[in-house]
This record gives C-alpha cells, structure tokens and sequence, in this order.
C-alpha cells in the first residue's frame, strides 16, 4: 500500500488556526531576519540586494512547512533584515512582491504536486529545485529588478547584473541550505502541531 | 570623580539615553515619522533636497542624542552603496550619441549623464538610509508595539510584530550559543577563509529553525494559558495596559500637523511639477 500523503486529512481530523501559528510566525520572522541580515551584509550588490542570500532557504522551506503563516513571515522578515542591513523602507517595500512569490511558489508547488517535504524521492527533490530555487528566485528577481527600475534606482543596460546577482545570491544558499534543512527538520515538522496541511492550518 | 554615565535604554540598533528629547514623542508619532518622512527621498529627486534633508537628520541625531557611533558600523555599506551606484551607472549606464563623454575604458564610454544620475541616486538613497538608522535606534521593541496599538492595528498583528522583534534578540541569543558550543570544540572562526565563514553561517540556520520551532511550543502554549485568542483576550474587551501608559501630547499634535503638511507639501510638489531633478543645479554643469 503506498505511503499517505502528509498533506492528506485523517479521517475524522479538524484543523484550524491557533495560537502556534502565530508564534510559529513571529519566530520564524526573527531566524528569517538574522539570517537575512548577515547575508546582506555579507556580499552586497547593492539596495539589498545580495550575492548570497541564506534568508531565502528560510522563506521557500518555511512556506512549505507552515503555508500562509511562513508566506507572510518571508515576506516580512526581509523588511527588518533589509531595514537593519541599510536599505531603505520603499525599496524593501518594492521587495515585497518578490519576497511573498518566493516563498508563496514552493508552498503551492509542494501542495498541488503532493510532494513530500521530507525529500524521500527524487520527484520531491524535482519539485523544491525547480519551484523553490529555480522558478520562484527567477520571478522574484525579475520583479525585484523591475521595482528597482521603476524607482529609478538601475538602468536597463545594468537590470542583468542586479537579475542575475538576485537570481545566483538566492539560488546558491537555497538550494544548499533549503535541502539540508528540508532533510534535516522535515520528519520533526510534520509531526508538530505548527504544521499546515491546508494554507491556514 | 568622573561624570555619572546618563541611564540607557536598548532600542532596536544600540542604547538611547532614557532622557532623550525624542522620548517625549509618542511612539504612535515616532513611527508616523518614519513612514511619512520616508516618503521624501522616494519621491523628491532633486539632490539639493535630499543634502538638505540628510543634514536635518543629523541635526535630529544630535537633537535626539542619539550614539552617532551607529552610522559609522553602516560606513561599509555606504562606501559599498557607493561603487555599486557608480558601477551600475558608469559601466552600465548605457549610452546615447547626445551624452558627454568624460572617458573611455575600452568598449565602455564614461557619460557626465550617467555619472549625473549616480550622484543624484546615491544622495536620495543616504538620505533614505539615514531616516532608517534613526528609527531604529530610537525605537524599542515596545514602542514599535504601542506605536501599532495606537494606530488601532488588531491585538494579533501587534502582539505579532512585537513578538517577532523580540525573537530577533531571540535568535541572536541562540546564534552566539551556538557558536560558543563551537569554539568550545576548537573552531577557529577567525582562522576561517570569508567563504567558507559564510557557508559556516548558512549551517546555523538548521539549529536556529529547530529552536525556533521548540520555543513556538512554549509561546503558544504561554498564550493559551493565558487566555488569549487572535482577536485578544477570550474574555470581554481588554484593557491595554501598555496602551494606557502613554499619553499623546500637545507636541505630537504639532508633529503630527506638520508632517500632515509636509506630506501634503511632498504630493503637491509632485501634481505640480515642481522640484524636479532637471531643475538641480547638476544638471546646469
């Protein structure tokens, strides 16, 4: 008999929102938060922007986990990590569409395709790689980049720097460290009550 | 016998004096400010503007004594800040047959247009980053949660984001135990190359998680027993304690006018066309 799906109901189980949603929330806004900071400060290309970014491992891995309640910590926390990196409050407010996608894609992708955070086949490596590095730091950049040209901040001859410095500076540590820790904490999560099969709970 | 050292209060980037003429400030006003005045930088261009700006926020600096040592740990960023502009736009800029040439690095023409604009960006976004730094090294955790409270922002949103602002200290706490455990296992960080310091620091996102997930635990269940919900307390309407300790005074009546104004002031000059950065005296050079 296959595996249940971990996002599949028991008979009989009623889930809704509670009090460990929001401190799941809040918490994971300050991890989120100091490791965005350090990677801003560690490469910086420049309004935030970065060469490496270990935040977004915990935006793409706490949106799967948690769905809306890691959305909204990885759309919030880049404020604070941007704020106290040094950029200032409209750009990261330009970022907030790029940061909501990023962790808003693997969430769905994990959910719609049934994949299994745990990482046990390599249909669940597929879907995180190409919806929780590739595909969602690609539309978060190009958002990001347009946000920056719209402010007047970039040129259009320097767009494929600051894309591909977003891109790589994301893609790298997500992919390094959204695996190791989807492996690492993922058979803790799914059995804690923080977890969200639905998006709310 | 030495001056006794004024009595300090942690604020979000560093330590305040508890008397601080920003104090008297409702943090409602305080946080007003921030997104008001931010407002500035991002729509006025013009660089005469934006110096004048900056140097009325180290005048509030100096007003709200405020530990001037701050700005020099965001140094790097601004030298940093600095080449990437100039980068961005010298290399980058692009190039149309009316620009004026100032050199020419093999392929690449370096344009005064160019150049204009890189100035005109990096002025605009010191002055943005100043207003960041203040804020938050005049605001507290607390403040940032009465600020919200008074605004009538719901309890869970509030409670929320000041929860969040305390797990950063959180965080940082766990991240330097952490690395204590390590160098009590003969790591040399300092001994470390940069990258494989930074590698280094991707790892500790997996014991800073699993923390974060355990004292979740403890949070809700310090909330549950305490009777509260997401819209406040189970029971009827609670008083906001915290709330109930500040008072917005005939000072932030005026601050708060004033940045109605200026705010307005800002709007008006955009509808109006005026202020442009055309009109700067860079672009009569």
């Amino acid at each position: 008999m296959p595996e249940k799906s971990v996002w599949e109901l028991e008979p009989g189980e009623v889930r809704k929102p509670g009090t460990i949603h929001i401190a799941i929330m809040a918490l994971l806004i300050g991890v989120g938060a100091v490791a965005g900071t350090f990677g801003s400060l560690s490469i910086p290309l420049g309004y935030g922007v970065t060469g490496f970014w270990p935040g977004v491992a915990v935006q793409a891995v706490g949106s799967i986990w948690f769905g809306m309640w890691g959305v909204i910590a990885g759309f919030l926390f880049p404020f604070i990590s941007n704020s106290l990196a040094g950029a200032p409050l409209y750009v990261s407010f330009g970022y907030l569409p790029s940061n909501l996608i990023q962790g808003l894609l693997p969430a769905w992708a994990f959910k719609y395709f049934k994949a299994d955070p745990r990482l046990t086949s390599a249909k669940d490596y597929a879907i995180f790689i190409v919806f929780g590095v590739i595909l969602n730091n690609i539309l978060g950049a190009a958002w990001a980049v347009t946000a920056l040209q719209w402010f007047g901040l970039v040129t259009v001859e320097s767009v494929p720097l600051f894309f591909s410095g977003w891109t790589i500076g994301n893609g790298v540590p997500a992919l390094i460290f959204g695996i190791i820790l989807l492996k690492a904490l993922s058979p803790l999560v799914v059995k804690h009550r923080s977890f969200v099969k639905k998006w709310w709970a | 016998m030495g001056e006794m050292p004024a009595r300090m209060r942690r604020s979000l980037l560093g330590y305040m004096p508890v008397d601080s003429p920003i104090y008297r400030l409702h943090p409602a006003t305080r946080l007003l400010f921030l997104l008001v005045v931010s407002a500035y930088p991002m729509l006025i261009r013009m660089p005469e503007l934006n110096v004048l700006g900056s140097i009325f926020m180290l005048i509030l600096y100096k007003v709200a004594r405020v530990d001037l040592t701050i700005i020099k740990n965001y140094k790097m960023a601004f030298v940093n800040l600095f080449f990437v502009i100039a980068i961005a736009y010298t290399f980058f800029g692009g190039y149309r047959p009316e620009y004026r040439v100032l050199a020419e690095l093999g392929p690449v023409k370096i344009c005064w247009e160019n150049l204009r604009w890189a100035i005109v960006v990096y002025i605009q976004l010191i002055f943005a980053i100043l207003i960041m730094i203040f804020f938050l090294s005049t605001t507290r955790e607390r403040d940032v949660v009465v600020g919200l409270r008074a605004l009538k922002v719901p309890f869970v949103l509030s409670y929320m984001a000041g929860l969040a602002l305390r797990s950063i200290g959180l965080s940082i706490i766990d991240f330097n135990t952490i690395r204590e455990a390590e160098k009590a296992r003969a790591l040399d960080l300092d001994a470390l190359p940069f990258s494989e310091k930074v590698k280094k620091f991707g790892m500790y996102i997996v014991p800073l998680v699993a923390l974060a997930i355990r004292r979740s635990d403890e949070v809700s269940n310090a909330l549950d027993s305490r009777g509260f919900s997401f819209s406040g307390l189970k029971t009827a309407g609670r008083t906001d304690y915290i709330l109930s300790k500040y008072r917005l005074t005939v000072l932030d009546y005026l601050v708060l006018v004033l940045m109605a104004l200026f705010f307005a002031g800002i709007v008006a000059s955009q509808l109006m066309g005026w202020f442009r950065v055309e009109d700067s005296l860079l672009y009569r050079l």
